[in-house]
Order: structure tokens, then sequence, then C-alpha cells
């Protein structure tokens, strides 16, 4: 769906000479859709006001919670999940699948698999792919649930 | 090219009149305001001369109304969920 609503409005703002509020309709769909890079650039082009900083402050937040997931200097697990914290808060709607995955994988990083597996619980049904599944079969192979994990991982095999 | 006639982008063969396409709007923004988000996005792609979920097969040159554009987007997040959120159709 948000594919698809990513497609008309970036369309209806090419239609259109740029405005604020289709600017920043755009940046929001962008969020939603897990396009942080693509979503701070749109905020760039739009006034400082206050709905434009706080969306720039997620996009960012949400950047950074990837990068510290990645190996290196920045790597922060424990940063990653109080930014998910933090995200879930401001946007006030269902977490983005890409967000309950950064979820998922910091709490992994962090060792808590109880948690990693609570965040998998929160994808719906609809969006449960190969990914997600690998995932929850992760989980259940940490934690001695191996019978379950071999279930999992069979699914994913057929 | 002599005889050829010039027609308008809503006069294209398979695409809705302006009538028509007013017609599909006004239904689709009916069922947008009673919350109906899958019947809004039908009738707003009919109001586009699609098929709801044909985003890939768009063609670039096919008139499209922004303001359908925008109103369908808005149809579309709103479908998924995401209904807290602040989106209102124009």
């Amino acid at each position: 769906m948000l594919d698809a609503a990513l497609y008309d409005i970036t369309r209806c703002a090419k239609l259109l000479p740029p405005a604020e509020t289709i600017l920043f309709r755009l940046a929001g769909i962008q969020i939603l859709a897990h396009e942080p890079h693509k979503a701070l650039s749109t905020l760039r082009r739009l006034e400082k006001t206050p709905e434009v900083l706080a969306a720039r402050d997620l996009a960012t937040l949400i950047i950074q919670a990837e990068d510290s997931l990645g190996e290196g200097a920045c790597y922060n697990p424990e940063f990653a999940v109080v930014a998910i914290a933090v995200a879930e808060l401001r946007i006030r709607v269902p977490l983005p699948r890409e967000w309950i995955m950064i979820r998922v994988r910091a709490k992994f990083e962090t060792d808590d698999l109880k948690g990693a597996e609570e965040a998998l619980a929160q994808i719906p049904a609809e969006r449960i792919d190969a990914e997600v599944l690998l995932w929850k079969g992760k989980a259940r192979l940490f934690r001695d649930r191996y019978l379950e994990a071999a279930e999992i991982f069979q699914v994913i095999h057929i | 090219m002599k005889g050829m006639a010039v027609i308008g982008p809503h006069e294209m063969p398979g695409l809705p009149s302006q009538t028509e396409v007013m017609d599909f709007n006004t239904v689709a923004n009916d069922f947008f305001n009673d919350g109906k988000y899958k019947e809004a996005v039908v009738e707003y792609s009919r109001a586009l001369g699609m098929n709801a979920g044909d985003v890939e097969l768009i063609v670039d040159f096919a008139p499209a109304d922004p303001l359908i554009l925008w109103n369908r987007s808005a149809a579309y997040v709103l479908l998924g969920h995401y209904r807290t959120t602040s989106f209102r159709r124009y």
C-alpha cells in the first residue's frame, strides 16, 4: 500500500509546482515507506517549521539506528533499541516492517531473544516473508526450542 | 496529417471522459469520507483510467489529475492501517 501511495504522491509532486503541503506529505510517506534518506532530502527543501524539524529528527533517528547495527565505529545496538522505541512514540501509527526488523536485529545483538520474538510477533501476517521466518527460526533456535525452529526452517526450505 | 483531429486528454480512447472522471471522483470522495478506503481507491483509480493496484502499469503520458493522485495516495496510506495519521483528502 505504501509503495502505491508513494508512487501517487511522487507523481502528484511532479505534476504540480513545488508546494510545502505536497512535499511534506511526500516526506511523510517516504518515512513510512522506510526511505529516510529520500525523506530527509525532501524535508531539506522545506522551511524549518516545528513539524518539519520533528520529521527531520525522526528520519535522522532511523538512519542512525540502522547505522548503529553496522560493523565499525557506529556499532551500538543499544542505541538502535532506544532509537526505535523513541520513533515508535513519535510516529503513533503501526511501525513500518523495516523498523521492526531494526528492532529485531538490535534485540539479537543485545542478547534479548525474548524481546526479538516479541518484536517479530508485531509484524502482521501479510508482511511475513522468508526473512522474517528466518529471524523467527533463529530466535527459537537460540532459545533452545529446536523442534519449533526446525519447523520454521522447514517452511522456508519448502 | 490532413484530416486528423486533435483530441483532448480526456478524449483518449480507453480513458474516462471529463464527466466520468468527475463522477468517479465524487463517488470516491464519498467512500473516503465514510472511511471506506478500499472502495475509494477503486473509484479514484477509475477516475485515473486504470485499475486499482495497476501502479506498475501506469503510462506516464496518460493524463492524470494531481488532485486525484493526492487523494488516492491518502486512501492508500489509510488503507494500510495508518489511521491515526493526519492524512486528509482535498
